[in-house]
């Protein structure tokens, strides 16, 4: 069940209704309600997965009470070594086991050694790496004496299968998401406002923006032997709006849905082709997966405690780590390398804490300096995308050098003005609304005249309704 | 939560004013037009329907027989152009159809068109009637496998919304007209009929050919009653057919001893010929037909 789907569009008022009119009176029976409906959710892709998820739940709660319970750091340790065992094989199986076989034999070819391998016909469990984190997060916290493990399983049978965050986060931690579990939610005026918004300028961006540079990005990346350099540019710039357009568009509709219903999850985007250089960029995109590797891998592997050379090592570790949690191909690791490298001159110079808060200040217009840092950082990130984009690694090779082979000045053979124009107003909107949680976040104070916000509103929802139709998925389900 | 919901329902009121307002300025959705059985039991247009296919490029007509397209002024030499969707053709401009390519090729005959989606071999066949008071020499059908499938009940499948021959009965049975309050509710709010054809209604699906390979083994047990049927009730010898490209040549040859004229499209590209979101002909894709059609028809004039 997709987000931008007509299933959804029945299922979400059914689940308001109930929780809000028939089951208001008892949270705890709200919370009943949402973990069913969470798991009826995550069983439209396949009943199966159920099971799964239910496995890595009771898992990760029974381990938490055992951690907590260990009389001595070895046995916590020992609890704690079983979980992330457990969780990190289930995950390592079902979506890396094809990946190393196939690897480990091309290796051994390379030496002249055949090797007779078999791969299995694994389907990837929609979601899982996302609820792998959840889990992993509450058994390291309960580790670190961080938070006491909950001991009601409905709580966390919720924190874990909420569906607006279940299929693609922003990955949660206990710390921020279980407290308002175990707490009674009033119905809020403004907070359900600002979260139907919110969904709102969430479909707009997977409807409008996602699926139909997808469209193009596709066409180019297809045939992309066919294309000249411009062209292929256009294809890289396509792809650029399309991932940020799908994967922020996805986490506004999660974050509305869960607002509407009294819940605040964890911000996942802050305007990232705003950034200035490659850290800030890493600060404002996915944030959740980068708070969360720096929390459970950068520092307990020493962060930034041990010096320069450590410092870079670590950097690397994050990187590789992030892009190879992404999916089991070469171009993932690449892409993760290729941003590490990015990274590194701001890390040796000690510039990569430069840039905190957002581009422009409170002015309309950036500096100049900070346009130029704007539009380094904007082509650095859509040039890595290549790589996250093409099959293999040798495809993203081509497709690069197509881009400075055949580049000459001529005009991109795809060339769609009237996407360009939206693409263009969407980043013009969300620069004017980048001090606010979402694009349209603080629109109340620019358009005070009510009818005139309704009006954009009705804009917003047309423009939805004219480009609907042609439903995709959205790519940060395969992770 | 009292004003959550009123505030809801009146933006909900208000943007579907506001859609309704914004779909019929600028003209956003296809004008369908109104359909009704006939009393010969065929689906048929109101005749004398007008209406625009999309923003404000071309309009449609349904002619005085209940079919899209126009009368030709004169009916010397007439040849009947029948098919599905693909003739009816209400994406194409009225200069983009098979009879106005085909006229200005073969100036010395008239040509007239009907067309229905989804319409079976044998619906087509019952279409011919409509043109028989204009007295034309020639039968030109565009047709596919799954028009002859389409064409067969063999008690398997549901065959409502097709005019086809029952085998059990080995009589013709007509389309079930599905008329409906929600389809009239759709097509008198635009707004609403807009938002159908967006979401549900998607533009990838129309034209789709199913079926095509699945006719590679003719079931001659079900095929050969109905071509029976055919040739009892209708003149195959005033009948030619033209087969979509990668048509099923056993089929073609069955026709042929039926005593058809048959010939096939040939195409290296037919995706070429199509629209980006829908298989059906472009302008450019019916001119190549018809220049293919013209020598089959010149072919046929001279034997």
């Amino acid at each position: 069940m997709l987000f931008n789907s007509f299933e959804f569009a029945v299922f979400f008022p059914i689940v308001f209704i109930l929780y809000w009119f028939v089951f208001k009176n008892n949270f705890k029976v709200q919370n009943v309600m949402l973990a069913v409906a969470s798991y009826y959710f995550y069983c439209c892709w396949d009943w199966r997965f159920g099971f799964l998820l239910a496995f890595s739940t009771a898992l990760d709660f029974y381990s938490g009470l055992a951690i907590a319970g260990a009389g001595t750091k070895a046995r916590k340790k020992m609890w704690l070594i079983i979980s992330v065992g457990i969780n990190l094989g289930f995950l390592g199986f079902f979506k890396y086991y094809n990946f190393f076989i196939e690897s480990f034999a091309q290796l051994l070819e390379s030496f002249g050694v055949n090797a007779n391998y078999s791969t299995l016909n694994i389907i990837l469990p929609v979601g899982i790496s996302f609820y792998t984190f959840h889990g992993l997060s509450y058994v390291f916290d309960i580790y670190n004496d961080r938070i006491k493990p909950t001991t009601n399983l409905i709580n966390y049978t919720l924190f874990v299968s909420f569906f607006p965050l279940l299929v693609a986060g922003p990955i949660e931690r206990a710390t921020h998401l279980l407290p308002q579990v175990e707490k009674p939610r009033k119905f809020n005026y403004a907070q359900a406002i600002d979260g139907m918004r919110q969904v709102l300028w969430g479909l707009f961006k997977k409807i409008v923006i996602a699926d139909n540079c997808a469209y193009y990005a596709n066409q180019i990346f297809n045939d992309h032997g066919d294309y000249s350099g411009t062209t292929l540019i256009v294809g890289m710039l396509m792809f650029t709006f399309q991932i940020y357009g799908d994967f922020s568009g996805y986490t506004d509709i999660a974050l509305g849905t869960a607002r509407m219903l009294g819940f605040e999850l964890l911000k996942n985007f802050n305007y990232p082709y705003f950034s200035r250089d490659i850290a800030e960029f890493w600060r404002r995109w996915h944030i959740s997966l980068s708070s969360w590797f720096k929390d459970y891998l950068y520092i307990p592997l020493g962060g930034s405690k041990g010096g320069k050379w450590m410092r870079v090592r670590n950097t690397f570790i994050i990187f590789l780590v992030s892009g190879f949690w992404h999916g089991s191909n070469w171009t993932f690791l690449a892409w993760g390398f290729l941003h590490a490298l990015y990274f590194l001159p701001l890390l040796l110079l000690d510039q990569n804490r430069k840039n905190i808060d957002i581009a422009g200040g409170n002015g309309l217009f950036p500096s100049f300096r900070e346009f130029v840092g704007m539009v380094v950082t904007f082509s650095l990130a859509a040039f890595a995308w290549i790589f996250f984009r093409a099959p293999n690694i040798t495809e993203a090779f081509i497709y690069i050098g197509g881009m400075f082979s055949k580049f000459s000045l001529e005009m991109p053979t795809v060339w769609p003005v009237t996407l360009i124009l939206i693409v263009v107003a969407f980043m013009i909107v969300e620069w004017l609304g980048r001090h606010g949680k979402y694009g349209i976040a603080r629109i109340d104070n620019a358009l005070t005249f009510k009818p005139l916000r309704w009006a954009f509103y009705m804009l917003v929802i047309f423009a939805i309704f004219a480009y609907a139709g042609s439903e995709q998925e959205f790519i940060y389900f395969q992770f | 939560m009292k004003k959550f919901i009123l505030q809801l329902i009146l933006f909900c009121v208000a943007s579907i004013l506001a859609g309704e307002i914004i779909v019929r300025a600028f003209d956003l959705t296809v004008d369908v037009p109104k359909s009704y059985r006939a009393e010969s039991g065929m689906i048929k247009y109101y005749p004398g329907q007008e209406g625009k296919y999309a923003v404000g490029s071309h309009r449609w007509k349904i002619n005085e027989f209940g079919y899209a397209g126009t009368v030709p002024s004169g009916t010397d030499n007439l040849i009947t152009l029948l098919g599905d969707s693909y003739i009816e053709n209400f994406m194409n401009p009225t200069e983009c159809h098979q009879d106005a390519y085909l006229k200005s090729e073969l100036p010395q005959y008239n040509f007239i068109e009907a067309g229905r989606a989804t319409a079976s071999f044998l619906e087509m066949l019952e279409m011919s009637k409509a043109y028989d008071s204009l007295n034309p020499f020639l039968h030109v059908f565009y047709v596919k496998n799954s028009d002859f499938l389409q064409s067969i009940d063999n008690g398997k499948g549901k065959k409502n919304d097709k005019v086809s021959y029952n085998l059990k009965t080995g009589k013709i049975q007509y389309a079930k007209y599905e008329g409906s309050t929600s389809k009239d509710i759709l097509y008198n709010f635009k707004f609403f009929y807009y938002c159908y054809r967006n979401i549900w209604h998607t533009e990838g699906n129309n034209g789709e050919i199913p079926d095509e390979k699945a006719i590679d083994k003719l079931n001659r047990e079900e095929i050969v009653p109905f071509m029976d049927y055919v040739k009892k009730n209708y003149d195959a010898g005033k009948m030619a057919l033209v087969f979509y490209p990668e048509s099923s040549k056993e089929l073609m040859d069955l026709c042929k001893s039926y005593g058809f004229k048959v010939m096939v499209i040939e195409t290296d590209n037919h995706k070429s010929w199509q629209f980006e979101h829908d298989a059906h002909w472009t302008c450019y894709g019916h001119k190549q037909v018809a220049l293919q059609v013209k020598k089959f028809i010149e072919e046929l004039a001279v034997k």
